[in-house]
């Protein structure tokens, strides 16, 4: 009985643990199922994840090929040693050959040979600098045979310390390197024709104004030859007429170069004050028949050089003065300067023109300066383009100046413009405009030669020269001239820019560089070029002056006036003209020297040069010469060699120069060069030396201009 | 505590003194669980500590012999029932070395509710091994019984030096030297 219950409670126990472990399994059996579905659902979840990412990863494996593949540039990358290693396909469209054909092989195969070795240096040295990116064009040689040209951009790729392979992206600029050439070529044209329009203006400028320069000159000469009244009177309109035409083509010539804004300025050192006497003694003569006076009132502080554009002030003033003239029944025109602000060496300077002319309205005064525009109270009394005062006006403002005008009707206009010129430094500046010879009445010109190849223009200038009697050569081009000037000493040269054989700059520049009897005889140039340009050129190939064709008889006699040397060539008489030094009581004494530049004359040892030379200027001259030419040069060495180990070098220089020195009157650097010999024997190292020789080439410096003025006063016979 | 430490307590009671003797054991005591034990199950400490007392009483035998034949019995129920963690290991240190970082983490897996006690292993020469033991359970004796059992399986000779590191036996040092 105890063994039944024991079992009955076995049984119990083991249905209630069966019972709980089955619900404990149920249990179990449930989160089992649940999880199972989770997962199934995770997997899902990825597996769909799994699908986007590699549909993802193809839709920009193809955007990406299709961008490479319609980028119109090329993509490719080379190693380090030259050969390719991807290509994009694009290249097949641009140069015709494969991907594959690039593939490992070479990239100077492909480019024009002449490049390959700038190329392969290109990448060289991108490769060894590293360098992050840089640009470059070369031309490529396309399947077809067809050159292309490249330009690139390459970046470096740089992988542990080194670059690995070069990346770059390029393109056929074929089309811009031709339109760079179209466009070089086009500017070529341009340029071309620009020269060709210029040249077309110098030529008709000299075709119409070598004609008209005969016919005014003819006018003139017709007067001399005892004309009837009536024929006078012909003459007369002939004359104006001439002259008319004369000033029309030239103010035509003058604003086309202006609009064309090929009017440059040329600044140099020039006489201010000499500039104005020499314009005022042109008009003087003019007026000298009419009740007109011309007056010039100079501010003193006008005295010494300025710089500018003295060619274009002279225009401006001859305008301006031609103006009132022509507006002037009777009266005075009055001419004034004067600086109005100075700064620096910078002045500001004031020009007045003022006439007692007809004068302007109020109304009218601010049309006076537009072109083509005339106020003529008296109808067609005063002819003229119109142009005069818009040309002044354009060159005024070209300089950086300003122009007006006061004016009252019946009572005469002032005209008013200022410039800024900057002062020249008084020691440098050239002997661009010389004071003047005054007036005496008769020239003292010896000889003159006239280099002309126009048979009118021989017989005009001949002819005026025969009326004053001065005697000339003729010599018909640049060549005659040269001979000419190496046989005999001329007092001034005239000479003809355009000529057959051999033209005028050339001659000039012929006689000026060699030795011969007027190296140094001022040149005067015939043009009957308008250009400013030529005028300039002019100068620079050593011409002191120009007149420019036609021109009437005073203007050539202002010129001569200006550069007639105070004793002739021809009438040198020794003893008496070709003295060494100027004499104190000379009736024409030169500018009044400054202190500076007396000092620097005494510097020069006048006593020693009379007992060397006497009254053989032509000698002096010579070695003057000679010393400017040869041993200044030598001179100024002697800091170099002083600086060289081996002193007995510049005891030799020493010794050799010192005499030189007194040869033209440096009599004071002679003795210093003596000195420095003396130290040189005692002590070759002595310090003081190396200053000593500074010294002396500091001095010889210094001195140069004085001596080149000495120079050409000999040669020229001209005291300076 | 899970179920099947119950279960098998009971399993060797029975074979060893009968049924009679389990049926007292789950009568006489008042147990939370109503003495109805499933190997699946999870059941209180202090239960275990009730049962192993009247068991020490009833056959006059000590609560740490009990353990540590219970350990012996216990580790040949493991070889029939969780042969494939036993059989991963060609030796018993290998096993014993195994037991922290792949036997235990298995268990959790299977039975996150487990409560494990934490076991440390280095091996001074190749056939020492010192295990540390570490439990509030303060059941080191079945641990011994356990290891003896594995020796046994895998057929090894060993002498085991049990050391209380605390005093409480909640830490146990067992040095296992291979003959």
């Amino acid at each position: 009985m105890e063994s039944i219950d024991l079992f009955k409670r076995r049984f119990t126990r083991e249905k209630a643990a069966r019972i709980q472990a089955e619900a404990i399994l149920e249990e179990k059996a449930l989160a089992l199922y649940n999880a199972n579905n989770q997962l199934l659902h995770l997997n899902e979840h990825l597996e769909e994840q799994i699908k986007d990412k590699l549909a993802e990863l193809a839709q920009s494996e193809q955007r990406y090929r299709q961008l490479i593949e319609s980028i119109q540039d090329i993509i490719y990358k080379i190693s380090p040693d030259g050969c390719f290693t991807f290509v994009s396909p694009v290249v097949e469209r641009l140069l015709g050959y494969t991907e594959n054909e690039f593939i490992g092989n070479h990239f100077t195969q492909f480019v024009v040979e002449s490049y390959r070795q700038p190329l392969a240096e290109f990448y060289l040295n991108m490769i060894q600098n590293q360098q992050d990116s840089t640009y470059n064009e070369f031309p490529v040689t396309a399947k077809t045979g067809q050159m292309v040209w490249i330009g690139q951009t390459v970046r470096t790729i740089v992988a542990q310390g080194r670059v690995v392979e070069l990346v770059a992206v390029a393109r056929d600029v074929s089309d811009r390197k031709e339109a760079e050439h179209e466009l070089a070529k086009a500017r070529q044209v341009a340029e071309e024709a620009q020269q060709a329009e210029k040249q077309f203006l110098t030529n008709m400028s000299h075709e119409i104004r070598t004609p008209l320069n005969a016919i005014i000159g003819m006018s003139h000469l017709l007067f001399d030859t005892q004309p009837t009244r009536q024929q006078r009177e012909y003459i007369d309109i002939l004359k104006t007429s001439a002259d008319f035409l004369h000033s029309l083509i030239s103010d035509l010539l003058d604003m086309t170069k202006i609009e064309a804004g090929r009017v440059e300025i040329h600044p140099r050192p020039f006489d201010l004050t000499g500039l104005l006497r020499a314009i005022q003694k042109v008009f003087a003569l003019k007026l000298s028949e009419r009740p007109v006076t011309i007056d010039v009132m100079l501010d003193a502080r006008l005295s010494g050089d300025f710089v500018g554009d003295d060619v274009m002030l002279n225009q401006i003033l001859m305008n301006l003065i031609g103006n009132a003239d022509k507006f002037t029944e009777a009266g005075s025109i009055d001419i004034s300067a004067r600086i109005v602000e100075e700064d620096n060496c910078q002045c500001l300077i004031e020009f007045r023109v003022s006439d007692t002319g007809v004068g302007i309205d109020e109304d009218k005064r601010e049309l006076v300066f537009k072109k083509f525009r005339q106020i003529n109270p008296q109808g067609h009394k005063y002819k003229g383009t119109g142009l005069g005062l818009a040309i002044t006006k354009e060159l005024i403002e070209l300089q950086a100046g300003s122009i007006r005008v006061q004016s009252r009707v019946g009572q005469g206009s002032t005209f008013i413009f200022r410039i800024p010129y900057a002062r020249a430094p008084a020691a440098n500046a050239p002997d661009t405009y010389r004071q003047p010879q005054p007036a005496t009445g008769k020239l003292a010109i010896g000889h003159l030669l006239v280099v002309e190849d126009n048979l009118m223009n021989q017989t005009y200038i001949g002819s005026l020269l025969t009326k004053w009697k001065i005697p000339f050569t003729l010599a018909s081009n640049g060549k005659q001239a040269v001979e000419a000037a190496k046989k005999q000493r001329f007092d001034i040269i005239l000479m003809d820019i355009q000529m057959p054989i051999m033209d005028g700059y050339e001659a000039t520049v012929a006689i000026r560089s060699a030795h011969n009897p007027n190296q140094h005889t001022p040149i005067i140039a015939l043009t009957a070029s308008a250009m400013l340009s030529n005028k300039n050129v002019a100068i620079e190939v050593g011409m002191n002056d120009f007149l420019t064709k036609p021109f009437e008889p005073t203007q050539l006699m202002s010129m001569l006036e200006r550069y007639a040397p105070a004793q002739p060539a021809d009438q040198t008489t020794p003893g008496t003209a070709m003295t060494i030094t100027p004499d104190p009581t000379d009736d024409c004494p030169p500018t009044v020297p400054t202190p500076n530049q007396l000092h620097r004359t005494d510097l020069l040892d006048r006593k020693r040069l009379r007992d060397l030379y006497g009254t053989d200027a032509a000698y002096a001259a010579d070695m003057f010469s000679t010393f400017l030419n040869d041993i200044v040069p030598e001179l100024l060495q002697l800091p170099t060699v002083c600086h060289s180990p081996d002193r007995s070098q510049l005891t030799a220089l020493a010794h050799k120069l010192r005499p030189t020195l007194g040869m033209v009157g440096l009599t004071q650097l002679e003795t210093q060069l003596h000195t420095l010999e003396k130290d040189l024997l005692t002590d070759v190292h002595d310090p003081t030396v190396t200053q000593r020789c500074q010294t002396i080439t500091d001095q010889l410096t210094a001195l140069l201009p004085d001596l080149q003025t000495e120079l050409q006063s000999l040669t020229t016979g001209q005291p300076v | 505590m899970k179920g099947i430490v119950f279960t098998e307590l009971l399993e060797m009671v029975e074979e060893k003194y009968g049924y009679g003797l389990v049926d007292q054991l789950l009568t006489e005591n008042d147990l939370p669980s109503g003495g109805i034990y499933t190997s699946i199950g999870t059941y209180g400490h202090a239960e275990m500590i009730t049962l192993l007392q009247h068991l020490s009483r009833s056959t006059n035998t000590p609560v740490p012999d009990l353990l540590r034949t219970y350990g012996r019995y216990m580790f040949k129920t493991f070889t029939r029932s969780y042969y494939p963690f036993i059989e991963r290991a060609p030796n018993a240190f290998s096993l014993f070395k195994s037991i922290h970082h792949y036997i235990h983490v298995e268990v959790r897996k299977l039975y996150p509710d487990a409560e494990l006690p934490h076991f440390s292993v280095e091996q001074p020469t190749e056939n020492h091994l010192r295990m540390r033991y570490e439990s509030e359970r303060k059941m080191a004796d079945f641990a011994h019984g356990l290891i003896e059992g594995c020796l046994t399986h895998y057929n090894e000779t060993a002498t085991i030096q049990k050391t209380n590191v605390a005093e409480d036996g909640t830490i146990v040092l067992f040095d296992i030297v291979k003959q």
